[in-house]
Order: C-alpha cells, then sequence, then structure tokens
C-alpha cells in the first residue's frame, strides 16, 4: 500500500472509508425503518403545513412527502447526505496540499522525483475513489433499507441521486484542493469553502421561494445536484455535464495554481 | 565523462525576494564531484532559501541553477532522482512505521536501494517496526538522514543535520559523510555550526544577509578560526608578556583568570604563562557570527 502517493492515500483513508461508509449503510437503514411511522403520521404533515410559506418550500409539498421518492428526495438528499459527504470531500480536499504543509512533510514529498501535478492528481484520484466506496455503500445502504421494509422506490433513479450527489462530491472535492493550495492553511480554506457551500446551499435552497435567488442559484454546486431532484426525475445530463467541468476546471486550476506557487518553509 | 569535469552545483547571480523584502541576492557558488561543501550563516541569513530554489521550492527572481549540467526549471525531475534531502526542519508521517516511510520514499525514488536501507538502520540504530510518532528527536532525526543517503544519490543536501543528534551519532554521521564523499558523492551541507563544517568540509560558502561574502578552502577558514580561552592560574600572570603574543586578541584579565581569542596554536601562549601553576583550561569555539563581525564585518559594510 505504499508504492505510490495514490495508494499511500487510499491507506491513509482505509478507517474513514470503513466508519463512513458504514454510517451512510446505517443511516439509510434507518431511514427506511422511519419512513412508514412519517408516511402514517398525520400530525407531522399537520406541523408543516403550518410552517411559513419559505420553509414549506425548502421541505416540499407535504402530501408528496409521505411517497418514498418525496420522503427520501427531503430526507437524506437534500440534507443529511450531500452535508455529510462534504465534510468529507472538503476536509480531505483542503488536506492535499495545506495538509502536507501543515504537517511539514510536504518538502520531503517533493524533493523526490515527483512532478507538482503527479501529487495533485493521485491524490485527487485517491480521494476520489474513497469517495466512490463510500457512495456505493451508501446506495447498497439505501437498497438494502427498502427491500428489509418493502418500500417501493425505483433503484435506477436512487443509482442515478447518488451519482449526482457523488458528482456534487467531487465538485467540492476540487474546489478544496484548490483553496487549500492558494492559503496553504487548512482552516482559512476550510472556513472559505464551507462559507462558500453554506451560502450556495441555502441560496439554492430557498431560490423557489425567493424570486432574485433565481439566478443566483447558478453559481450553486448544490443546483446542479438537486435542482432536477434526481430521484424523482432522473439524471439532467447538462447538470451532469456542469458538474464535470466544475470538477475538471478546478482540478486544472489546482495544478496551474500549485505549479506557480512558492512553498516557503 | 563530460560531467566528471563540470562541477556538480552551479549556482549564478541567483536571487530571491519576498515582496519588499530580501531572501538571497546575486548568489553564486560551485561545487565539486565528491566535494563536502560547507553552507554557512546564521539563522535568516539565506541558507534555506538557496536550498529551496534548488529543490524546485521557490521560484527564483533571478538567477539560475544548474545540478548536474541541467537546469533545474527544465529538468527538476531527473535532477531530484539523483539528490538526497534531509530538510531543516524535519517533519515525518507519525502514523507510519520507520520501514513503512522508509519503503516508501524509497518507492517514490523509483530506485532499488534496500540494501543500503537496512545498513542505515542498523548503523544508526533505529528500529524499524517503532512507529514515527513513538521516536525522540534524535531518532526521528537519525530516519530523515536514512531516506536521504538510502538511495546512494550522486548529491546530498543536508539542512542543520545534526539537530537533535547524540555525540555518538553525530560522530557516526560525520564517518558516514566521508564514506559518501570516498565514494564520489557530493555533499551540501547547511549549518550554523562553525565546528561542525570544519571537521567534515572541504570548502564553505558564507552567507550573511542574503548574500555570500565569503567561499574559502576550509584550511583558510581554519586559521582565520580563533578559540575562546579562558584561563586560570594560582598566582598573578606576567601580563606584559602575554599582551605581547601576535596570536591573542580579545584578551581580559579578572584577578587569577585570563579570558582571550587564541588564533593558531596554544605553545607560545603557555610559555608566556611561565611558571605559572595552571589550575584550568577551559576552551570554547566561538559562534558563527563572531566569526562573522571578526572577519567579514566590515567587508560586508563595504
Amino acid at each position: 500500500m505504499l508504492n505510490n502517493i495514490f495508494l499511500k492515500t487510499m491507506r491513509d483513508q482505509m478507517a474513514s472509508i470503513f466508519w463512513w461508509s458504514a454510517g451512510f449503510i446505517f443511516i439509510s437503514i434507518y431511514l427506511s425503518y422511519f419512513f412508514p411511522f412519517m408516511s402514517e403520521n398525520t400530525e407531522i404533515f399537520k406541523i408543516m403545513d403550518s410552517l411559513p410559506p419559505v420553509i414549506k418550500n425548502l421541505m416540499g409539498d407535504v402530501e408528496f412527502v409521505s411517497t418514498p421518492a418525496g420522503f427520501f428526495n427531503l430526507q437524506p438528499f437534500s440534507y443529511f447526505a450531500p452535508i455529510m459527504i462534504l465534510f468529507y470531500s472538503v476536509s480531505r480536499g483542503v488536506g492535499v496540499i495545506a495538509g502536507e504543509m501543515e504537517n511539514g512533510t510536504l518538502d520531503l514529498l517533493l524533493s523526490k522525483p515527483v512532478s507538482r501535478s503527479g501529487v495533485i492528481f493521485q491524490k485527487v484520484l485517491s480521494i476520489s475513489l474513497a469517495l466512490g466506496i463510500i457512495h456505493i455503500f451508501f446506495f447498497l445502504g439505501m437498497v438494502l433499507g427498502l427491500v428489509l421494509f418493502k418500500i417501493d422506490l425505483n433503484t435506477i433513479k436512487l443509482a442515478e441521486a447518488i451519482i449526482s450527489l457523488y458528482m456534487l462530491s467531487i465538485s467540492f472535492l476540487t474546489i478544496s484542493v484548490t483553496a487549500g493550495i492558494f492559503f496553504l492553511k487548512k482552516r482559512i480554506a476550510i472556513g472559505l469553502v464551507s462559507g462558500y457551500a453554506l451560502i450556495s446551499y441555502l441560496i439554492n435552497a430557498y431560490a423557489p421561494a425567493i424570486n432574485s435567488f433565481q439566478i443566483a442559484r447558478i453559481f450553486s454546486p448544490f443546483y446542479y445536484n438537486s435542482g432536477n431532484s434526481p430521484i424523482l426525475n432522473g439524471l439532467n445530463l447538462n447538470h451532469l455535464m456542469i458538474q464535470t467541468f466544475i470538477a475538471v476546471f478546478f482540478l486544472i486550476a489546482s495544478i496551474l495554481l500549485f505549479k506557480k506557487r512558492d512553498l516557503y518553509s | 565523462m563530460k560531467e566528471m569535469t563540470l562541477p556538480v552545483i552551479r549556482i549564478e547571480n541567483l536571487s530571491k525576494y519576498y515582496g519588499k523584502h530580501r531572501g538571497i541576492e546575486d548568489v553564486s557558488f560551485e561545487v565539486d564531484r565528491g566535494e563536502i561543501f560547507g553552507y554557512l550563516g546564521p539563522n535568516g541569513s539565506g541558507k534555506t532559501t538557496t536550498i529551496r530554489i534548488m529543490l524546485g521550492f521557490l521560484h527564483s527572481y533571478r538567477g539560475d541553477v544548474n545540478i548536474f549540467d541541467r537546469n533545474i526549471k527544465k529538468d527538476l525531475l531527473p535532477i531530484l532522482s539523483r539528490t538526497g534531502y534531509l530538510p531543516g526542519e524535519l517533519s515525518l508521517y507519525g502514523n507510519l512505521k520507520v520501514s513503512e516511510f522508509l519503503k516508501y520514499f524509497l518507492n517514490l525514488n523509483k530506485k532499488t536501494g534496500k540494501n543500503l536501507m537496512k545498513d542505515l538502520l542498523d548503523r544508526f540504530r533505529c528500529e524499524p517496526d517503532k512507529k514515527i510518532s513513538s521516536l525522540s528527536t534524535g531518532n526521528k532525526q537519525k530516519v530523515g538522514i536514512i531516506q536521504a543517503v538510502m538511495n546512494d544519490p550522486d548529491l546530498v543536501i543536508l539542512d542543520e543535520p545534526t539537530r537533535g543528534l547524540d555525540p555518538l551519532m553525530r560522530q557516526e554521521f560525520y564517518a558516514l559523510l566521508r564514506e559518501l564523499k570516498n565514494r564520489g558523492r557530493t555533499i551540501l551541507l547547511s549549518s550554523h555550526v562553525l565546528t561542525e563544517v570544519e571537521k567534515v568540509c572541504d570548502s564553505v560558502a558564507i552567507i550573511r544577509e542574503g548574500k555570500i561574502v565569503a567561499i574559502e578552502n576550509i584550511h583558510s577558514l581554519r586559521t582565520k578560526n580563533y578559540k575562546i580561552l579562558e584561563i586560570t592560574c594560582r598566582g598573578l600572570m606576567d601580563r606584559k608578556r602575554i599582551k605581547l603574543l601576535k596570536n591573542i586578541t580579545g584578551l581580559e584579565f579578572m584577578g587569577n583568570k585570563m579570558k582571550c581569542h587564541l588564533h593558531g596554536d596554544i605553545d607560545p601562549l603557555l610559555k608566556a604563562l611561565g611558571k605559572n601553576y595552571i589550575i584550568e583550561i577551559e576552551s570554547s569555539s566561538p559562534g558563527l557570527e563572531d566569526v562573522f563581525i571578526k572577519f567579514y564585518g566590515n567587508k560586508n559594510a563595504e
């Protein structure tokens, strides 16, 4: 596992991959267990119906939430899953270079015959694979929950929703790598990317209720993840292409920035 | 064959600024094959900046660095594949075992040097199965030294290499440097410890405030260097006679004690003390800054 930077990065993530996958499996099964109570509980609908219109818009149509697709679109795909997966993406992405810099190990690494672009490429590839594994277990956990509690949900569309979420996580991964290289300080980069994630999340979430957010949401990576509600409507190829563009754009930007960057001790 | 006659390191007019602040200015020197070259200077003088440019960590504002007759801007990776490096502020991957860490860096070098690694582990009494996070500072430094030379590189760049090493391991390290030199390897040793440089280096460049103030053969540096002596006698010394000695400066008398800077041999001083009963002689080397002030202060001011 220590033959190259890609494998070393995988090795460093082994425990995280295990626990994150286990967490997603657990929460997926738990949500499937919870769904029948939710769909039959009229009290919750009454409470939801009494919420202010902006909040109601954010949560979706009350009756719709009682269907499997509506429920899972709301939870985990609108709240829990993106927030959790971004936590992984941002922390790992920022750590690609800024983490090595803060640990003081970047000097040793770059004193070996490995190119700066190679370091970024191998690390990003490794974290992308780890995220892929976590998403696969997320999907398997969801399917297991649906089977265990006999919930009728289109698994193809479920897979498409998870692919869309995966692309969101990759977008934020490369954005975080770039921020990490720009600041070379983990805390600042994490703060900045998290702030951007929060603002862009809220803009996308409130856009249906607030007109002035309609244009702004095109700058939100969340729009290209959840704007089309892939668990209901399947993947939007245009959105998928934009997500891919964001990921590739920031990957190239991070490589170009890192090549130019002076690395002080 | 061409490379045999060319210097391994050729640095010409290298300059680097940090915004408006000076990093280094017009640094030039050459290091030949098989040479142990000391790069001396106090903290913040520009040693590490020079090394970081040589390794491609920093981009120079002006000037050229050629190593193995290749320019670092064009051929950095082939240069690095033949270079070992020990950073001044060493940090290792604490979650790895010593052997795992070394194997990882061997793999990154894309060369096999496993036998050398094992020999070095034995030589520096490193336990390969220990986790790096559990090692003392000195033991981490030993691992750092091993990773720098385990590939048998043609050039070794060492930044403050003996930091944290105990006296025995320091001697072992000096012996290793001599062996590398005998095998034709080139070593650039950056240090602010003059005694260390005197011990192992063939020649030195001295950098002060970002500028090279001297490039000298170590013999020449030795003759310019001095020892600080503190001598305690029973009874008063013959002060007039001692003051006449030409290889004594900075003379101070305090009762039955004297303090001075001794340049060269001690014999004339002992003879000047004559029949005095000497209780104690304490000898120490001056700090590098003292040598700067003494020999290069005026030159630098110009």
